[in-house]
C-alpha cells in the first residue's frame, strides 16, 4: 500500500470532492453566496487604497491596479497556509479510522483556497482594467505560469505546516503571526523602491517578495521579470515543494497515532 | 494456496505520553515543575502476531477489552504501519471501523455517498455504477436529498453500512459496529456480510456477540494482551475465551 504515484492518481477523485464539499459547504443556505467571497478582497483593496494612495500619497499612477497584482496572491497565499495548519488536524477522526493517502489532504485546502482567488481574479481584474483604463500587457499572460509556480510553493509550505501541527498545536498561532509580520516585510501594498536599503537587500533572496515582484512586474509595469528574480522563484519553489513532501511523507504514516 | 493476508511477526507499539507537551507553554512548566514534565510510556498493543487468513476466509476476532483487536484490524487497513514485522493485505480493503465515518452533516445523503466512496478510492464513475445499488440498500431513497444532519442514528448507520458493503473489497474489515441499530437492521447487516462471504470475499470480523462468531466465521482467533492466545474452530477458541475471561473475573 506504498502511495505511488499511480496510487495518487486514483485518489483525484477524492481531492475534487474534498474541494467541492468545501465550495458547497461555503455557498450553501447563504443568500449572498459568493459575494462573501469577493467582499473581503475587496475591502483589502479599498482599505490599503484609502490608506497608502490618499492618505500616505504612494506616488506610484493607478495605485489599485499595483495594489491588486501581488495582494490577491498574497490572501492566496496566506489563507492557503493558515487552513493548512488544520488540514490534518481538523480531519483526525477520518485519519484515524479510515486510510487514504494523507497527501489529499493539504492538496485540496490549497486548491480550495486557490480557487476563491481565480473567482476574485475574474471579478477585479477587468473591473479594474475598466475603471481605471490601464493597459494590459502582453506580459500578463506570464502570470498563468507565475501562479502556477506559486501554488506549488504554497503547496510545498502546506505539507511542512500541516504536518508540524500535528506534533505542536503552537504552529498554527505561530503561522498567523509569521504572516502578518511577511505581510509587511513583502513590497504588496509599497513599491520595492519605496522601502529602506537593508529591506531591498532582504527582497534580493525572499521567495514572497520575488513573486510579489513578479506580478507587479507582469501585471502592472508590463516587463518580464529579471531572470535573477526567476532563479530565486524556481530555487525556492523546488526547495519548498521537495522538502515538503518529504517531510510530508516521513511522518504521515504516524499521523493516525498522533493526531 | 492463496493468501489474503499475512502477517509476520507483526508488534505494533505506542508511545504514551503523560502530560504531554504539545505547547510551548507546557514545556516551559516542566522545566521548573517535573510533576508537568513530559513523560513517555511505549506500550506494546500487539506482540509478535503471525496470522495467516485464506481468500474468502471469514476470520473471527475475539478478547478482551484492550487486547489489542481494534489496533490489529487497523493495521490490516493500513492506518497504522506495524513497529515491528509485515502485514500484507491484498486486494481492495474495505474497513468498517465506524458506520458513516466522514460523512459531512450539511451534505445530503447523496453527496456524502459520492464524497465517502472517493475516501476509498472509487472515481466518481466507480460510484455511478453502484449508486443505485447503495441507495437501495439503505433503504432511504426518500431522504437522499436531505442533509445528513437531519438523519436519524439508524438511519445514519444504515447509509454507512451500504456505502462500505458495496464497495466490492476483496477483504472487508469489520469492527464492533454492527452494535449499533436496531435488530431488523442487524439481521439485514448480518445476511448482507454472509452474502459477502459466500461471494468470495474474505471478512475479519471483530464482535463481542459470540453466536455471530459462531455463526459466521470459520475461524476465530482470541487476542489476550497483544498475543494470540488461541486459534482455530470458533467453537474451541470461544469455550478457551470463557475460560480466560472467568479466570480473569476470578481474580478481580
Amino acid at each position: 500500500m506504498e502511495p505511488s504515484a499511480a496510487h495518487l492518481l486514483r485518489y483525484g477523485t477524492l481531492v475534487r470532492n474534498l474541494v467541492f464539499k468545501d465550495l458547497k459547504l461555503k455557498y450553501r443556505d447563504s443568500v449572498l453566496g459568493v459575494v462573501w467571497s469577493l467582499l473581503n478582497p475587496f475591502l483589502l483593496l479599498v482599505v490599503y487604497t484609502v490608506a497608502f494612495k490618499i492618505v500616505l500619497r504612494v506616488q506610484t499612477e493607478n495605485y489599485p491596479y499595483f495594489l491588486l497584482a501581488a495582494l490577491l496572491p498574497w490572501t492566496f497565499f496566506s489563507s492557503s497556509l493558515n487552513a493548512s495548519t488544520q488540514s490534518i488536524t481538523g480531519n483526525a477522526n477520518l485519519i484515524r479510522k479510515v486510510y487514504f493517502p494523507r497527501e489529499t489532504l493539504p492538496i485540496a485546502t490549497v486548491l480550495f483556497t486557490l480557487s476563491q482567488l481565480i473567482l476574485a481574479l475574474v471579478v477585479f481584474l477587468p473591473a479594474l482594467v475598466l475603471v481605471s483604463g490601464v493597459p494590459v500587457h502582453a506580459t500578463a499572460l506570464l502570470f498563468v505560469p507565475l501562479l502556477l509556480l506559486h501554488v506549488l510553493f504554497t503547496l510545498g509550505l502546506a505539507f511542512i505546516l500541516s504536518t508540524c501541527t500535528v506534533f505542536s498545536r503552537d504552529v498554527a498561532h505561530l503561522t498567523e503571526v509569521g504572516l502578518v509580520l511577511s505581510f509587511w516585510l513583502t513590497p504588496i501594498v509599497y513599491p520595492a523602491s519605496m522601502a529602506p536599503p537593508k529591506l531591498q537587500a532582504l527582497f534580493q533572496v525572499s521567495p514572497l517578495a520575488a513573486f510579489a515582484i513578479a506580478y507587479q512586474d507582469v501585471l502592472f509595469w508590463g516587463r518580464v521579470p529579471p531572470s535573477s528574480l526567476l532563479a530565486v522563484l524556481l530555487g525556492w519553489t523546488a526547495a519548498a515543494l521537495l522538502g515538503g513532501y518529504a517531510i510530508f511523507r516521513r511522518f504521515s504514516p504516524g499521523f493516525a497515532e498522533e493526531v | 494456496m492463496e493468501w489474503a493476508v499475512e502477517l509476520r511477526g507483526v508488534s505494533k507499539s505506542f508511545v504514551l505520553r503523560h502530560n504531554r507537551a504539545s505547547h510551548i507553554k507546557v514545556r516551559l512548566i516542566g522545566m521548573f515543575k517535573p510533576r508537568y514534565r513530559e513523560r513517555l510510556e511505549t506500550f506494546w498493543a500487539l506482540r509478535g502476531i503471525d496470522l495467516r487468513i485464506r481468500d474468502g476466509e471469514c476470520v473471527g476476532l475475539i478478547g478482551p477489552n484492550g487486547s489489542g483487536k481494534s489496533t490489529l484490524l487497523r493495521i490490516l487497513a493500513s492506518i497504522y504501519r506495524p513497529t515491528e514485522g509485515e502485514a500484507v493485505v491484498r486486494g481492495r480493503v474495505a474497513p468498517m471501523i465506524e458506520l458513516g465515518v466522514g460523512f459531512q452533516p450539511d451534505l445530503t445523503g447523496q453527496e456524502n455517498i459520492y464524497l465517502n466512496t472517493s475516501l476509498f478510492g472509487l472515481s466518481r464513475r466507480d460510484t455511478d455504477a453502484i449508486y443505485q445499488q447503495v441507495v437501495e440498500f439503505s433503504g432511504l431513497a426518500e431522504f437522499i436529498d436531505v442533509p445528513v444532519k437531519n438523519y436519524s442514528t439508524g438511519m445514519y448507520a444504515r447509509l454507512g453500512f451500504s456505502v462500505a458493503v458495496h464497495l466490492q473489497p476483496d477483504v472487508l474489515l469489520v469492527d464492533e459496529v454492527l452494535a449499533v441499530g436496531d435488530a431488523q437492521f442487524q439481521r439485514k447487516c448480518l445476511e448482507r456480510i454472509g452474502e459477502l462471504r459466500r461471494r468470495g470475499t474474505t471478512i475479519v470480523l471483530v464482535s463481542h456477540q459470540m453466536p455471530t462468531i459462531e455463526r459466521m466465521c470459520d475461524r476465530a482467533c482470541l487476542l489476550v494482551k497483544g498475543r494470540v492466545e488461541a486459534e482455530g474452530d470458533p467453537r474451541e477458541v470461544l469455550a478457551r475465551y470463557q475460560e480466560v475471561a472467568s479466570a480473569r473475573a476470578a481474580r478481580v
